[in-house]
């Protein structure tokens, strides 16, 4: 955080080679065309590069921050790109299996294939709520909507599902 | 309270908790371990999920590119950026990317209809001007005629009182086919009761148990029956109207009483 803050080369170095791949998989669930992507990529690292200070771990991981800004700034392009959004309209199921899709095409990261492994055991509907609270901009009340299910089984579900990925990880 | 908290940290990690939900989440974030442990849980979990389902990045050749636009990049100030700061709303953030363009297009489509009203306005205004000299010609020429046939005591008392009258209005109404002459002049006082003298009729004669039906009509094409008119009375007291007319028409209906609503075509319309 130090060397990001002092805006030293070593600090973008270990930025990029960590948090590169993840934050490219939250925009690819968002942008499906791979040049819209790479540019929303490149401006995500110029943004998190000239707002660093703006983070407080007081209020929260870094990589959430990231991941946060990450999914807005895809929203916001894919908007002004005038596209038809059509990515929140597909089944879940759709955006799951384009998202695996896509990493499969892609050389992958030795340790990333145990942990997506282990997604791929993950409860469908826990993965449904995951993907869609987390990574496509719904809140609660919207998937309750979306799913037509009851909002407290939402926030069950959502905390199970959490729970389940915890142990699962561990 | 746990619980309402613990329900809280899906929207809070995603960034859908508003202001004051936000600060009532963090100050009990402050003051309660069991809700930091489950954060922080809740984060890496989702964390590892966001590895798991990663793309990568070796092809795309990104990383230099981005970092010679760092190194030659002016810094951004740092507090401008409400995206970026956690305490905010990102679904705010959003919202307020995509009203704010909206508003772009709002004020766009607002400039045109603005260029065009004022096109309408002025065209309308042109046609208005010309359409009222015509009237205060034809009034002008009324109020000599009549001054004339007063002298001759061929009008009434009333007659001359509404023709003097500085406020009164002259409309002259004509066919809108090219190929009938029907015509009408109205003079309207509008100022008390709603007195209109029908004058110089040239109107298709009415068969029996018919009469001629003067409609004023709204600037929305709202039409509303002023009356019925016998072309040989010159002065009828008439309903007052609820708007300022765009213009008065005359339709021949069936009855002595008129229609509600039109049943037949203008005769003679105008302003």
């Amino acid at each position: 955080m130090a060397l990001l803050k002092n805006k030293e080369k070593r600090g973008f170095d270990y930025l990029y080679a960590n948090y590169s791949t993840a934050l490219f998989g939250i925009v690819n669930r968002i942008i499906s065309h791979e040049d819209d992507a790479k540019d929303v990529l490149q401006d995500i690292f110029v943004k998190i590069w000239n707002n660093i200070e703006s983070y407080s771990p007081k209020k929260g991981r870094f990589f959430t921050w990231m991941l946060n800004l990450s999914r807005n700034m895809a929203i916001d392009r894919l908007r002004s790109a005038n596209y038809k959004y059509h990515n929140r309209n597909l089944s879940i199921d759709e955006t799951i299996v384009n998202v695996f899709d896509r990493n499969q095409a892609h050389t992958e990261n030795v340790n990333m294939i145990g942990l997506r492994e282990i997604v791929g055991t993950l409860k469908v509907e826990y993965r449904e709520l995951i993907e869609l609270a987390y990574f496509s901009g719904f809140t609660q009340v919207e998937i309750s909507e979306k799913l037509e299910i009851p909002l407290g089984t939402v926030k069950t579900r959502l905390r199970s599902a959490i729970k389940e990925l915890r142990i699962k990880f561990d | 309270m746990l619980k309402k908290y613990d329900e809280w940290i899906p929207d809070y990690i995603a960034g859908h908790l508003d202001e004051s939900q936000i600060v009532e989440f963090e100050n009990a974030l402050q003051e309660n371990s069991v809700l930091q442990t489950n954060l922080e849980t809740a984060e890496i979990a989702i964390e590892k999920y966001a590895f798991a389902t990663s793309v990568s990045t070796e092809g795309l050749n990104l990383k230099d590119v981005i970092w010679n636009g760092l190194s030659s990049e002016p810094e951004l100030d740092y507090e401008s950026d409400s995206v970026l700061n956690l305490t905010n709303n990102s679904r705010e953030s959003i919202i307020g990317n995509f009203m704010s363009s909206y508003i772009g297009i709002a004020a766009s489509v607002l400039l045109l209809l603005s260029i065009l009203g004022n096109i309408y306005l002025a065209n309308e205004a042109k046609y208005q001007e010309s359409n009222f000299l015509s009237t205060l010609e034809e009034k002008s020429l009324l109020q000599e005629k009549y001054s004339k046939v007063s002298s001759a005591g061929e009008l009434s008392a009333q007659e001359v009182a509404m023709l003097k009258n500085p406020d009164m209005k002259v409309c002259k109404l004509t066919s809108e086919n090219q190929g009938d002459n029907n015509s009408l002049l109205l003079v309207i006082d509008m100022t008390q009761d709603m007195q209109v003298m029908v004058m110089s009729p040239d109107l298709p004669t009415k068969p029996s148990g018919h009469s001629y039906q003067l409609w004023a009509i709204s600037p929305t094409g709202e039409m509303v029956c002023m009356g019925t008119f016998d072309a040989e009375k010159k002065i009828y007291t008439m309903k007052k109207l609820p708007f300022q007319p765009k213009e008065f028409g005359v339709t021949m209906e069936e009855g002595a009483f008129g229609k509600p609503q039109p049943t037949s075509k203008f005769l003679v319309r105008g302003i």
